[in-house]
């Protein structure tokens, strides 16, 4: 008797989960949130989820990477250090708390006051409130990446809640004006949204949102497939035909704001000193085929420069070098090496790193080189980079927002750990950095790009496609090339 | 009797500020939090306000000295990463742990004394060498890869069980066994031949000789001696488990401490870490005390006075 009541509670149990699996958007993430104060972190993986409870200032165009308006409706530069923002009206968080001025006054400056924050917001200096619905941001000098900054992390807090609580509190359950409400939270295990039916900008079709950690990649993929979940992030390129040979799923590349590189070593006392060697090394890589084999072919050969066409400051002009190991071998000898050349190169294990490295090295021992490979622990790997201890070659990546500018900031002498040094292209980048005619400041980040690429400060390798697999109940939803996921829009068959 | 138990406290108190001193020093010898919290091109003011924040830029002594003091009124401060309570998310995530741990053990033993058993009985017969198999292959077999076939096989060919998660006891499956694969050769390999021990030894030939049956011979005498070294693995290797049970947690995104540790690890979140290691030794040596005192229960030779 026992038994079978317990079996009739198991079905019914069994059957309410998959009614409550239909009305619930499923995300499988590839690690467990962090935090949801978006204020302590300016990691994607934690913004995912906190991006639809607590919303940004400016979106940036997913095709276009160009900035557009969400809570605030537009802006003025009205001097030099003056940023004026027109505010959306009629919003309210969903505790009450209205949008305004005053709201946009606090949020600025508690985030710029975090260090964490210190790339995007370091230049805020104050918010002035000039009415309701208008707010003067304040920088400490011209800093044309106000703007972009506000949208990455212009993450408006409802003031009264935020101050009450405190930031540990708030990153338990944070409020916001976002198409979602925080929910629960289970520890390790899951984060529930529930649909803001108040929401600004049109009550979202979708009634729940889950995430879910799924830090093991064909877990992740195996979920997917078996309909545990309806989107899987973060798989590699080899996911791409299992999901196109499977039925009711899709492959959903999206081109991000990352690039590939090996970070070349212009130190004093590094054996690859000389422009010609860097360049021989760049000439030494056959990219094309790099990208074919070990990532399925998902993504671009970076032109000469880690930004892609939708950066600002994107330079068209430039062309990768070309796949000419007779070139390499010509250059090194022209810079009057003694070969073979010994070169150190350090890179991680993870994330296929190895397997990409030791076809690099392959083919820098192919036109001379002679490569002592050190491989390094992710924590080790960035002690070493601020220590200044990446030396000779270190196959790294970037990921920032979709500007030139804050690639360059980190390759500049005065960057906290630049490996290049050229005062050429410091002297451009630093005109840039608080240059605010946009045309001009465009035209002096491609100079700075030739630059990088004549005199390379990387062998620049790929910008590579994040991958995701949707389910094909998902309806209205493409990933973005920030690696946020916005759900707003989102519905299911 | 009493003096036993109070000498053997004093001795895991021991045990731990060793483990935790050595925690402290360790993660700190491997790098720094700073890198991981800060996005790249973070100037070095801004990385060294956030030190000082954290604490982390006073002499390592005085760090040192902090962190006993606040261990001393089992403080354990917060995690780095989350933001919140380190204890509290170790205390959040231990049941699933536990309950992972204890089905294993169960699985582990009762099928590990059940095929030892049978494999002792039928000594040399294809049953014990199909068994002996099964064991080697348990045992040669990583739990990763077993985990990761069995999602395949079980999740996405059949559909039988779900690839991951926890709350029902579908979920539970799958990870028990992939946790359990390696103990249950463990135990069944000791079993067998603890078993085999026991019935060479002279009072069971003596009882054998008095006309006891086989099956009550076996029941009353031989399982109870032989059972001995095979409680002593049990108790031993539930510590092993909750390590153990970093990759079966990986796996099947289960959201115990392993993941936690893991996680801790590579973020560099010391006082996560140290909340894990220090409260893992403390349950480790507790469970190992508790198994001594079994052994009074089953052996009446063994006494600790």
């Amino acid at each position: 008797m026992r038994v079978r009541r317990f079996a009739i509670g198991l079905l019914f149990a069994t059957f309410a989960v998959a009614l409550a699996a239909g009305n619930t958007l499923v995300v499988g993430l590839y690690q467990d949130v962090a935090t949801l104060n978006p204020v302590v972190s300016t990691s994607a993986a934690n913004l995912r989820v906190s991006t639809n409870i607590v919303e940004s200032l400016f979106r940036v165009d997913r095709d276009t990477g160009e900035i557009i308006p969400h809570l605030a409706l537009g802006w003025q530069q009205l001097d030099a250090t003056t940023l004026q923002l027109n505010l959306r009206q009629g919003v309210q968080f969903t505790n009450g708390e209205n949008f305004n001025a005053a709201a946009v006054k606090f949020s600025l400056e508690t985030t710029a006051a975090d260090p964490i924050q210190a790339v995007a917001l370091g230049q805020l200096d104050h918010v002035d409130i000039v009415d309701e619905y208008t707010v003067n941001v304040i920088s400490k000098g011209p800093f044309p990446l106000m703007p972009l900054s506000l949208a990455m992390s212009g993450h408006v807090l409802p003031p009264d809640y935020y101050s009450t609580v405190g930031e540990s509190e708030f990153a338990q359950h944070p409020i916001g004006t976002g198409p979602f409400v925080f929910e629960r939270r289970v520890t390790g295990q899951s984060i529930t949204l529930v649909r803001n039916d108040d929401y600004w900008n049109g009550t979202p079709e979708k009634e729940r949102v889950e995430y879910r950690p799924i830090p093991e990649v064909t877990a992740r993929l195996a979920a997917l497939l078996t309909g545990e979940i309806d989107i899987a992030t973060n798989l590699p390129a080899s996911a791409h035909i299992t999901l196109q040979a499977s039925s009711g799923v899709r492959s959903a590349p999206q081109l991000g704001f990352a690039a590939k590189r090996v970070v070349l070593d212009d130190l004093d006392g590094s054996p690859i000193k000389d422009a010609r060697i860097r360049q021989a090394m760049n000439y030494a890589i056959d990219k094309e085929l790099i990208l074919e084999t070990l990532y399925e072919g998902m993504g671009i050969v970076s032109t000469c420069q880690l930004a892609t066409p939708v950066f600002n400051g994107y330079n068209p002009d430039l062309q990768p070098y070309a796949f000419d190991p007779e070139r390499a071998r010509q250059l090194l000898e022209e810079a009057g090496v003694d070969l073979p050349l010994d070169v150190e190169y350090k890179y991680r294990a993870t994330g296929g790193d190895k397997e990409l490295s030791e076809a690099i090295a392959a083919m820098l021992e192919d036109v001379g080189f002679r490569v002592k490979h050190t491989i390094l622990e992710g924590g080790e790997y960035l002690r070493q980079l601020s220590a200044f201890e990446w030396r000779n070659l270190v196959t790294a990546g970037i990921v920032v927002a979709p500007d030139a500018q804050y690639i360059f900031n980190t390759e500049i002498q005065t960057g906290p750990y630049s490996y290049y040094r050229n005062p050429d292209f410091d002297e451009v980048v630093l005109r840039a950095q608080v240059e605010l005619d946009p045309s001009v400041r465009t035209t002096l980040l491609q100079n700075a790009a030739r630059i990088a690429c004549e005199n390379p400060s990387n062998i620049y390798l790929f910008n590579l496609e994040d991958l995701y697999g949707v389910s094909e109940r998902v309806i209205g939803w493409e990933p973005s090339p920030d690696y946020l996921i916005y759900l707003d829009g989102v519905s299911l068959r | 009797m009493l003096k036993y138990i109070i000498r053997r406290l004093g001795n895991t108190l021991i045990v731990i500020l060793g483990v935790a001193t050595a925690t402290f020093f360790l993660a700190r010898v491997t790098g720094d939090p700073i890198d991981q919290l800060v996005p790249l091109g973070t100037p070095i003011e801004a990385r060294e306000a956030l030190r000082r924040e954290l604490g982390l830029d006073a002499p390592l002594a005085t760090q040192y000295v902090r962190y006993l003091s606040s261990l001393s009124r089992l403080e354990f401060g917060d995690s780095l990463r989350y933001g919140t309570s380190a204890l509290r998310q170790y205390l959040d995530r231990f049941p699933a742990t536990l309950e992972l741990v204890i089905s294993s053990t169960l699985l582990g033993a009762l099928v590990g004394i059940a095929l030892g058993t049978l494999a002792a009985r039928y000594q040399s017969s294809f049953l014990d060498r199909a068994i002996s198999v099964f064991a080697l292959f348990g045992q040669a077999v990583p739990g990763f890869y077993l985990g990761i076939m069995m999602i395949l096989v079980f999740s996405v060919k059949l559909g039988w069980l779900p690839t991951g998660g926890r709350g029902t006891i579908q979920q539970l499956i799958m990870p028990t066994i992939v946790l359990s694969s390696y103990y249950i050769a463990l135990i069944t390999r000791i079993t067998r031949a603890s078993v085999l021990d026991v019935a060479r030894e002279d009072y069971i030939r003596t009882a054998r000789a008095k006309g006891l049956s086989d099956v009550k011979l076996f029941r009353k005498h031989v399982l109870k001696g032989a059972l001995i070294p095979v409680v002593t693995l049990v108790g031993l290797q539930v510590g092993a488990l909750f390590s153990g049970a970093v990759v079966a947690e990986t796996v099947f995104s289960w959201p115990g401490i392993g993941r936690l540790a893991l996680d801790a690890v590579y973020s560099r979140d010391f006082p996560q870490l140290q909340t894990i290691v220090i409260l893992s030794a403390a349950i480790f040596v507790l469970v190992n005390f508790f198994v001594d005192l079994l052994y009074l229960a089953l052996d009446p030779r063994v006494s600790y006075e």
